[in-house]
């Protein structure tokens, strides 16, 4: 009986750059994917992992910067758990491979390239790691398929590393990993794992249990309510596989999370103060805001007052949270005064006219800019 | 509008109040000390008239007293256009409103309705907004209107409350300055964007640039990788294909190499088979030759004998010819001998017959000179035979002809002439002309008749044909013409005289050709000398005695004939002689003699040869001999036989091996080979030079995902401020626009109703003048003008409420009665006269509406018309 116990990531997509983030939250945001290196030797030396798998994407680019690629060789140098990186779309082993120049870099004997589809014996033999790496930034075939191909029951525990899209239900594109070879060959014993990377949420592909998307073990996009968009990223896998003989092995996998920020795109109608004090309050209450990011699209119609009210809270919380922002496109929140805010405003004549044009009109701004500068040039009142 | 009646309950410092009953037009004069209400009563009666009874706002709060908690409430009865209705509100905690209208048609609104139902009436029958401004009233300014409503005219209003004017202005304009500062934070007053909004906008552009470089690096460096990625597999199929092309090219070469050695080898047995072929031709040319020599001593032997044959036979017919030459020599010359003779005798003869031939030319010269001289008489008497007289034939036969002619008309003019038939014997003359009986003679004109002695005349008469007469008359004369010019007298002494002529001239042409024909072409004197000379010649002939000419020529003759025979005999002389020359001359060039001696020559000269060709002969057999060289040659042809099929053997082996194609082929491989290297090497520079730059573009892709996000970051930053500027232009441009309407239906009426007002006060000649924001600049009385700054304080508050009057004119002007107007404790530095004039201005104003003053000093007012005074405490009281 053979044993073995691995942590499964990818995308790490070190580098990777978010417009909607200012410098400092930047800085602190490249940081954190940095760390995410860190984190995943501290969950490998917790669950007694025996090496690591980084299924593609470790780098949002081959080009990056020196201080990327300085400051993850620093992370990965440190790392000290025995580590096969694949190649992915991001990272392909091209001429400029980043990864290629990673391993050579000195104190990285621990690393190990993917570079092509040879088995990689780990524990004296009794377990392969077996790339399908991207030796192009697209591929233009199954590369798993390609690198699984011929392989016969084993008692050896064989991992396979792929990167890319899967599917299950008769392919279309060329580069899509079929999912039912695999199954085959899991259920033969030829393979016991396949750790797959490329989609950032982390999924299981597999009736059998043994192919996963690890998914990023740091955010790298918004999370839509209600489930679409990066709806389960931050995390990493602890697998544990156990082969008796050439036959099916079993496989436990227990995801892990790793990843520290949160990003939310956030859809509320607002019609009234009271919601937009739930909006508000929602936002209040959402832990590490220096490292969340929301953005949000409001729709409905409001009071002056409400408006004012919104403007002024987010206004409030902007530089708390990493970004917070709108999402012009989805915004469509309208001002409308109520018959109050217009009498308290009081507005006679000419200005009366205007602001009744501008409302006509939809000019939203200029309603929100003719009530702010009526209240504060009425506060000015000498006679008040 | 007219108020009828107002109830206050619960406003500001207000418990209860109430107005009742009042007057459609008049002064009220509302009187009080201060803080008594007074100011309430006018924001009572607005608020009824413009807060709606659910409003929370500033106002409807600011309704509520101070002390108590309480519902404010209003109700008011009034007028407005064709409404009569009542109104009543009640603010805040039990908020109720109704409106009752009583007229034009009962009807009962309550509520929000009530509330809508009374801004419909208002709106259809006031200038809202003017009779706000004409509510306004001391200490009570409404910064939010005043700031957006008429900003001048509530100045106006205000202006004689003891503010500074200008700090008024700036309240009015504190939404319109507002507006404009904001808008002038992103643009020039012209509308042009400002340096911070271009910055940002730059900025913005700016980071695009960059970015869409960034990524053209980035994109560069992908197509860089991109060939590295190709050159690395071009390099992986030609480190693949080079061991393959060096194998097959060491191949090719042991091939080639060994083909190449079927070619050496085929040209040794070419060169082996040259050899054998030399030797086989020399030994058997050494056979040829020993047998040519052979052959040719044998020849020679031959020819030797048989040269020798000749020159004996040579030396015969020599000695033969010799013979023959002198027996023929001897023969020539005894025929030239006789030929000598013959023509010796020859010209003998010849001389003889030229002396006889001379003699007879002598002769016959001599008889033909004597002819010539008799001929020439013959001439001279022919020429004197011919007559002098000559006629011609032709002459004769005009002559003839005019005969004839002559008959003819005789004739003729006989037979048209009358006829005289004369009988009788003889004869009588007609004309002169005998004519013989019986006769018939024609009469003409003067014919003449003579018989005998009697001469008869006849005289034609006048019938006579001239014709005939005339034509005889012409012939007549013609034909006498004729006769006298030949000197004859008729026609045959003309013919005989004729023939006479003729006959002579012939014998003188006779003797003319005699003589020519004796003379030929000499001439009579040249014979002569040439007979003289001839004379001399023959002188000792002739001397002999003269022979005849006939024997001369006789002797001529038989001189002639010696000569003639002679000649044969000369002729046959030398045709023996020829005959002799002709034997002789074959054998005088015959070259027998040379033949013989080169027929000896040549027998000696053979037989040297000869013995030359016998002695080599002997030597070269002695030195190899035939059967020897014999040998040698059936060896030598023996090895061309073998170096030929050995040749033949190894040129097949070579047409198999083929060098040519196998050198080729060598060729090729090793052109393969060196391609792949060149390749290897040439892609191996390519992909350094690539690889240098891609580690120069170290960080593109992240320098380009940098320059995105700054791009974008740039481009939230201009669409925020570009929305903000918005924001600001529209609503400053709205103002403007709205305000500027504002303007222009405000400005015009004022002015009109505003001097109209104040001539009472002023004088007559009056004039204002207002800025653009209806401001009251100036006043000018009597055509002298003074700024409203200027003006004393009581001119300007006396000012204020002319406005607030002309306001109020205004708000009602078109759209019913004019509405009520609140003048708010005023006239405090107005002195005793003008207080008079206002006090006719405020009455005549009462006349047509309700004007109530708000005082708390009454006396003001003494010299207002029909005014009526309401205590305040009294109206608490509802008295």
């Amino acid at each position: 009986m053979t044993s073995i116990r691995f942590l499964h990531a990818s995308d790490l997509q070190l580098g990777m750059k978010r417009h909607f983030l200012d410098p400092e939250a930047h800085a602190r945001f490249d940081a954190a994917r940095i760390e995410t290196i860190h984190a995943l030797g501290r969950v490998a030396r917790q669950h007694d992992c025996q090496f690591i798998v980084i299924a593609g994407d470790i780098f949002e680019y081959n080009s990056v910067s020196a201080q990327t690629l300085g400051r993850a060789a620093e992370a990965f140098r440190s790392m000290r758990v025995p580590t096969y990186l694949l190649p992915g779309n991001h990272d392909p082993l091209v001429a400029d491979s980043i990864l290629k120049r990673l391993v050579e870099l000195p104190g990285m004997e621990h690393l190990h390239l993917l570079s092509d589809t040879a088995p990689r014996p780990f524990d004296a033999g009794a377990v392969e790691v077996i790339g399908a790496p991207l030796l192009a930034r697209h591929a233009n075939r199954d590369l798993v398929a390609e690198a699984t191909h011929g392989l016969e029951p084993t008692s050896i525990i064989r991992v396979v590393v792929g990167h890319g899209q899967v599917n299950s239900y008769g392919s279309s594109a060329a580069d899509l990993i079929e999912l039912p070879p695999l199954d085959a060959l899991l259920n033969a014993g030829a393979i016991d794992y396949v750790a797959l990377g490329d989609t950032h949420s982390t999924a299981s592909l597999s009736p059998t249990g043994k192919v996963w998307f690890s998914g990023a073990p740091e955010t790298t996009d918004f999370a839509e309510e209600g489930g679409g968009g990066e709806a389960d990223s931050g995390n990493a896998l602890v697998v544990e596989i156990t082969k008796q003989a050439a036959e099916a092995a079993q496989v436990e996998v227990k995801k892990v999370a790793v990843g520290q920020w949160e990003f939310l795109a956030l859809q509320q109608e607002v019609h009234s103060a009271a919601d937009a004090a739930a909006f508000l309050q929602r936002l209040d209450e959402l832990p590490h805001k220096e490292r969340t990011v929301v953005k949000y699209a409001l729709s409905g119609t409001v009071g002056v007052e409400t408006m004012r009210q919104l403007e002024e809270e987010t206004h409030r919380l902007e530089p708390v949270f990493a970004a917070l922002y709108k999402r012009e496109r989805l915004m469509n929140l309208q001002v409308a005064p109520t018959a109050d805010e217009l009498a308290d405003l009081g507005l006679r004549g000419f200005a009366a006219a205007t602001l009744s044009e501008l409302l006509e009109a939809g000019e939203t701004d200029a309603v929100n800019l003719l009530f702010h500068l009526s209240s504060t040039s009425s506060s000015m009142s000498p006679t008040k | 509008m007219r108020i009828h009646s107002l109830t206050i309950s619960n406003v500001r410092g207000i418990e209860q109040l109430e107005l009742a009953e009042v007057p459609d037009h008049g002064v009220f004069v509302i009187s009080g000390d201060n803080e008594q209400g007074k100011s309430t009563m006018l924001f009572a009666i607005q608020a009824v008239l413009t807060i709606d009874h659910g409003s929370q706002s500033k106002e409807a709060r600011s309704l509520k007293p101070v002390d108590r908690d309480v519902a404010p409430e209003v109700e008011l009865h009034a007028t407005i256009g064709d409404y009569e209705f009542r109104i009543k509100k009640r603010w805040l905690k039990t908020r109720a409103s109704q409106l009752t209208i009583l007229a034009p048609r009962a009807e009962t609104y309550t509520g929000r309705q009530a509330d809508d139902q009374l801004k419909k009436i208002l709106a259809e029958n006031l200038d809202t907004d003017l009779f706000k401004a004409s509510l306004l009233s001391q200490g009570y300014v409404e910064p939010a209107i005043n700031a957006a409503g008429i900003p001048s005219l509530s100045s106006a209003l205000n202006s004689q409350q003891g503010q500074d004017d200008g700090e008024v202005h700036a309240e009015d304009s504190a939404l319109m300055n507002a507006a404009r500062q904001r808008f002038e934070e992103f643009y020039t007053p012209k509308g042009s964007p400002k340096a911070a909004l271009k910055q940002v906008r730059d900025q913005a552009e700016a980071a695009a640039a960059a970015h869409m470089q960034a990524v053209d690096t980035a994109r560069e460096l992908e197509e860089r990788i991109e060939n590295v990625g190709r050159l690395e597999e071009e390099l992986r199929r030609a480190n693949a294909a080079l061991p393959q092309a060096e194998k097959d090219l060491a191949a090719k070469r042991e091939v080639a190499q060994e083909a190449e050695a079927t070619r050496l080898a085929a040209r040794d047995a070419a060169a082996r088979l040259d050899t054998a072929r030399a030797e086989a031709k020399r030994t058997g040319d050494a056979v040829a030759r020993r047998a040519e020599e052979k052959a040719r001593v044998r020849s020679l032997t031959q020819e030797r004998e048989a040269l020798e044959v000749e020159a004996e036979r040579a030396e015969a017919a020599l000695k033969e010819e010799k013979d023959k030459v002198a027996q023929l020599t001897a023969g020539v010359d005894e025929a030239r001998a006789v030929l000598e003779l013959a023509k010796k005798a020859e010209a003998a003869t010849r001389e003889a017959a030229e002396a006889a031939a001379g003699v007879v030319d002598y002769l016959q010269l001599k008889q033909r000179v004597s002819r010539i001289v008799e001929a020439e008489k013959a001439v001279a008497g022919a020429k004197r035979a011919v007559p002098t007289k000559k006629i011609t034939r032709p002459q004769v036969d005009e002559l003839n002809d005019a005969r004839q002619e002559l008959s003819v008309a005789e004739a003729t003019a006989a037979a048209q002439a009358a006829q005289l038939e004369l009988t009788g014997p003889g004869s009588v003359q007609v004309d002169g002309q005998a004519v013989e009986l019986d006769a018939t003679v024609s009469l003409h004109d003067g014919t003449s008749i003579q018989i005998g002695e009697v001469t008869a005349t006849f005289r034609a008469g006048a019938s006579q044909d001239e014709t005939a007469t005339n034509r005889l008359a012409e012939a007549r004369r013609a034909y006498e013409g004729l006769l006298s010019s030949l000197q004859v007298s008729g026609v045959d002494e003309a013919r005989a005289l004729e023939a006479e002529t003729s006959a002579k001239e012939e014998s003188l042409r006779a003797a003319r050709a005699e003589l020519s024909h004796l003379l030929a072409d000499d001439s009579l004197a040249e014979l002569r000398e040439q007979l003289e000379l001839l004379e001399a010649t023959l002188a000792p002939t002739l001397a002999q005695g003269e022979p005849t000419l006939e024997g001369a020529k006789r002797a001529h003759c038989a001189a002639l004939e010696e000569v003639a025979e002679r000649k044969a005999e000369t002729a046959h002389a030398e045709e023996a002689f020829s005959l002799r020359e002709a034997e002789l001359t074959p054998w005088r060039d015959s070259r027998r003699h040379i033949r013989a001696v080169e027929a000896t020559t040549l027998a000696k000269s053979k037989g040297n040869e000869l013995h030359a060709a016998t002695q080599a002969l002997h030597e070269a057999e002695e030195a190899l001999a035939t059967t020897t060289l014999e040998e040698q040659h059936a060896r030598a042809t023996q090895a061309l036989h073998e170096a030929g099929e050995a040749a033949a053997s190894a040129q097949e082996k070579q047409i198999q091996a083929d060098p040519e194609t196998a050198h080729a082929l060598l060729a090729g491989a090793e052109h393969k080979v060196q391609s792949l290297k060149e390749r290897i090497h040439s892609t191996r520079e390519k992909m350094a030079r690539m690889e240098a730059f891609i580690q120069q573009a170290e960080g593109a892709d992240e320098a380009a995902a940098i320059a995105e996000a700054e791009e974008k970051a740039a481009a939230r930053k201009l669409a925020s401020m570009e929305r903000r500027a918005r924001a600001a232009k529209v609503l400053y441009e709205t103002l403007v626009k709205h305000r500027d309407a504002a303007r222009r239906r405000y400005a015009g009426p004022f002015t009109a109703e505003l001097t109209a007002l104040a001539r009472p006060v002023f004088g007559a000649d009056l004039d204002f003048e207002l800025d653009s924001d209806l401001q009251i600049v100036s006043r000018a009385v009597d055509g002298v003008s003074v700024d409203v700054g200027a003006l004393s304080g009581g001119a300007q508050e006396q000012l204020m409420i002319l406005s607030r009057l002309a306001i109020a004119r205004l708000a009602g002007r078109g759209k019913g009665l004019p509405v009520p107007v609140f003048i708010d404790d005023a006239l405090g530095n107005t002195d005793e006269n003008r207080l008079d004039r206002m006090g006719t201005v405020f009455s005549k104003v009462g006349q047509e509406g309700q004007v109530f003053i708000l005082t708390c000093v009454p006396r003001r007012y003494d010299s207002v018309v029909g005014k009526l005074d309401y205590p305040i405490e009294d109206l608490k009281k509802g008295r």
